[in-house]
């Protein structure tokens, strides 16, 4: 029963851990750095007397990459950001005067590990098929009959749409034949053959689209846009790469814009200059995770402790050790035999111990509890009925802490240093323990429990500060699970505790 | 100075974790326990049992109750006060005559009646106590000791300690009190910790601070080969204790009267493990023989001749 229950917990937490470790690349040390490129469109604009308005294709909000973060800078110029139904995004900036030549920028850093989610543009249906009248673009009406004759050729040899369509691109990209040459209207490169390919598929009832991206390989400080095209197959999109014309799968692609169109455009001046630079980066992989909270397509596997508000994470980075102390405490009682005060209190004082380094903690535990001890002996003199003076034990450590805080902040002793997470109560009962211990079992007893319950906290506080440990059950809160577990079987650990080797030593020799 | 965990397990030692999974915590039910921590009812499961206990003269649960000492203890002047839930022998009061001062103390001192009054709210509300809850102080008759241990208890009296597991008598223990550990009992204080033959009720040897010894440490006095009085009857005693309690461990203190004889003082349901020290053999032994042993139908006779049998 109890080894069924925790082997499923070790399976459960190590599993989850396993899965978001290793697939999901949550960082294992805090150092860890996770690659991330670093994105800039950069277009010039002159001087000029009137107005200007331009628009740039910045990558789609929830595209193939998750951006960590972004920024849209450019002097004095008001900016809006447009949304088209197929996830394309335009930075639209405009303004009433350019006094100056100046430059808008779009900057922004991609998480280098591909998002997989629904409803990214990709496997979004398209919103209206194109008729078979649709004048899809501006194209002329001899355009359309040059495509209309394509298709005719094309379909007597293709024999489904993926041939189809890679024979559209084939004969497109190698414009040997005139057809092709006079729809292509002399431009070459990827951008009009996915262009003109989309085309003359729309004009057969099918919805295609050219895709406009760069690829991502290495640093490169001009990147030109190359496109790709893409047909919905009735249930969803099938990318086409240009230079084989097979269908691929665009991963090492960063997506920009769909459809036709430049990255940049501008009325009202000219543009004199657009540049792309895209740069290979290492960020702080936990400060990236931070990042990725904005989204809200994420699955839930990829939710973390980060999301939560700072101060809620700070509260939880302690309480989530605290069953790392504990673990300490229980194999030091059960295993080797060590004799504490009270259950947790040595937890608790390491915990304290936390707020402070830990030689300003055991100094003021030694005051707290010298100071305590001293009032404890002129109390008991006085017969007071237990709570009463437990409750004036109480208000006095209370008050010896306040002394300490204003101390310790006079001297410049760790600002900041809070004595509030000090354990009040649980030092008052510490004090009450002790004294009665030394009261009734002499000053041996009393030191052998303190120096226990001292060697105990201290163990789990180093335990507790280990920054490894800290960062791993912050970011993978299912360990919690395996610590159940391994604390579940220490309870029904029925072998020999260390102190007991010594202490039955003696009756080893007539064995 | 160390030993290896199987040499322990090979020599059949019982060791605390050991004790608390295997015996307490499959042994003994929870909802049992406190029955036997609590001394006021132990002395009502000593009844059933037809164990004789000292006389309990009343029971103070309410602060308002002191007033009422005198007519609780219908004129009685020596008494014991203990808390109901106490251990170790904490906050143990005998108390032993009156003078125009208070109450006379046996350990020599005056108390003042204010003082006593005192010392008993202390009492109610859980000084003693094992979890610091509130408490009932108990008024007892003094169990007037009698010297059965010649010169080995000058510094206080012994009590027999026996560890009755499935109400067959196990193993036995007399805690004999030193001038170090301040007349009281208890082994970690500094008593001396006297194995006895269950068979034949004659001691074996010391344990004394985790260590065995033949010599009283303080007189030099011989610890083997005292023969215990009405041993037959203190064993029965102890067997009888462990069918009303529902324990399957258990521990049995029991002390000489002078003119009642054994008496039953407390029950225990995690006895302590330095029984194997002055006995020289692992309960593990003894206790596993039992577990093959015994069975529901088994009588009380039976119980007994086979924990005498126990090698
Ligand atoms: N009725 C009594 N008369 C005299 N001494 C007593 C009496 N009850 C207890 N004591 C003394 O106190 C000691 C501890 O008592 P006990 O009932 O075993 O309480 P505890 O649970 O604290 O061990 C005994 O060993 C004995 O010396
Ligand atoms: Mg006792």
């Amino acid at each position: 029963m109890l080894r069924l229950l925790c082997a499923t917990l070790i399976a459960l937490g190590l599993g989850l851990f396993a899965y978001r470790a290793f697939v999901l690349d949550f960082p294992l040390t805090p150092d860890t750095n996770s690659p991330v490129w670093a994105f800039e469109i950069q277009a010039d604009l002159p001087q000029s007397d009137n107005g200007a308005r331009v628009s740039m294709y910045v990558p789609p909000e929830f595209g193939r990459y998750q951006p960590l973060r972004e920024q849209f800078l450019s002097e004095r110029m008001s900016l809006s950001i447009r949304s088209d139904p197929d996830g394309s995004r335009r930075a639209i900036w405009t303004t009433a005067e350019l006094e100056t030549a100046t430059s808008v920028y779009y900057r922004a850093t991609f998480f280098m590990k591909p998002v997989l989610s629904a409803d990214r543009p990709q496997t979004k249906p398209p919103r209206d098929l194109p008729s078979d009248f649709d004048l899809v673009s501006e194209r002329s009406l001899e355009q359309r009959t040059l495509a209309n004759r394509m298709m005719a050729d094309l379909e007597r040899q293709a024999y489904d749409d993926d041939t189809l369509t890679s024979l559209l691109i084939d004969r497109l990209r190698d414009g040997s034949d005139d057809l092709a040459r006079q729809l292509l209207d002399g431009r070459v490169g990827t951008t009009p053959v996915a262009e003109t390919a989309a085309y003359v598929l729309n004009q057969q009832g099918r919805a295609a689209r050219a895709v406009h991206g760069i690829p991502l390989r290495e640093t490169v400080r001009e990147a030109t846009p190359i496109a790709w095209l893409e047909l919905w197959t009735g249930s969803e999109w099938r990318t086409y790469d240009i230079a084989s014309g097979d269908p691929f799968n665009p991963e090492d692609r960063m997506t920009l814009w769909r459809g036709d169109g430049d990255i940049v455009s501008a009325e009202g001046a000219t543009l004199s200059g657009v540049r792309i630079a895209l740069t290979r980066r290492d960020v702080g992989a936990v400060q990236a995770l931070a990042q990725r909270q904005g989204d809200a397509e994420r699955p839930l596997a990829l939710a973390t402790l980060l999301d939560l508000p700072v101060n809620t994470q700070l509260v939880l980075q302690s309480l989530l050790v605290i069953p790392l102390g504990v673990l300490v405490l229980v194999f030091l009682r059960q295993f080797v035999g060590v004799p504490t005060f009270g259950t947790f209190m040595p937890v608790l004082i390491a915990l304290a111990f936390r707020s402070a380094t830990l030689t300003t903690g055991l100094i003021i535990l030694a005051i707290i509890l010298g100071v305590g001890m001293a009032f404890r002996l002129a109390f008991s003199k006085m017969n007071l009925l237990l709570v009463p003076r437990l409750a004036s034990m109480l208000t006095v450590i209370i008050m010896v802490m306040i002394g300490v805080s204003v101390g310790a902040d006079s001297y410049a002793l760790g600002t900041g240093f809070s004595v509030t997470l000090f354990p009040i109560v649980i030092l008052t009962m510490t004090i009450e323990r002790l004294s009665v211990t030394l009261e009734e079992s002499g000053a041996l007893d009393a030191s052998k429990e303190f120096v226990g319950s001292v060697v105990v906290a201290v163990l789990s506080y180093l335990v507790m500060a280990i920054p490894l440990l800290q960062h791993l059950f912050f970011l993978f809160p299912e360990l919690l699970l395996v610590i159940l577990a391994i604390l579940l079987m220490m309870g029904r650990y029925s072998g020999f505790r260390l102190s007991e080797l010594r202490r039955f030593h003696e009756l080893d020799m007539r064995g | 100075m160390l030993t290896t965990p199987w040499a322990l397990r090979r020599n059949g030692i019982l060791g605390i974790n050991g004790r608390n999974v295997n015996y307490v915590a499959d042994g003994n039910p929870t909802h049992l326990i406190p029955a036997v921590n609590d001394k006021i009812e132990t002395k009502e499961l000593a009844r059933k049992a037809g164990v004789p206990t000292p006389e309990l003269y009343g029971v103070i649960e309410i602060q308002a109750q002191v007033r009422h000492l005198d007519r609780i203890l219908e004129g009685r002047e020596s008494f014991v006060i203990k808390p109901a839930r106490g251990a170790q022998g904490d906050g143990i009061l005998v108390v032993d005559g009156r003078n125009r001062k208070g109450r006379k103390l046996a350990s020599g001192k005056v108390m003042s009646d204010r003082a006593l009054a005192h010392y008993i709210s202390n009492v109610l509300s859980g000084m003693y106590s094992l979890q610091g809850q509130q408490d009932r102080a108990m008024l007892e008759e003094v169990v007037r000791f009698a010297d059965v241990f010649d010169d080995v208890a000058e510094a206080g009296v012994p009590d027999l300690r026996i560890i009755v597991y499935r109400g067959v008598p196990t193993m036995a223990m007399a805690r004999v009190p030193t001038r170090e550990s301040d007349g009281k009992a208890n082994l970690h204080k500094g008593g001396i910790g006297l194995g006895i033959d269950i068979a034949t009720g004659v001691t074996i040897q010391g344990v004394y601070h985790n260590r065995i010894i033949h010599e009283h440490p303080e007189s030099g006095a011989p610890l083997s080969g005292i023969e215990l009085p009405e041993w037959d009857k203190i064993v029965e005693m102890s067997a009888r204790c462990s069918e009303p309690t529902g324990l399957d461990y258990l521990g049995v203190d029991i002390v000489f009267d002078q003119e009642r004889g054994p008496l039953l003082l407390e029950l225990n349901a995690r006895p302590g493990l330095s029984v194997q020290l002055s006995n020289g053999i692992g309960l593990e032994t003894r206790l596993s023989q039992i577990t093959d042993w015994v069975r529901p139908e088994h009588t009380l006779e039976e119980r007994i001749a086979f924990g005498k049998s126990l090698q």
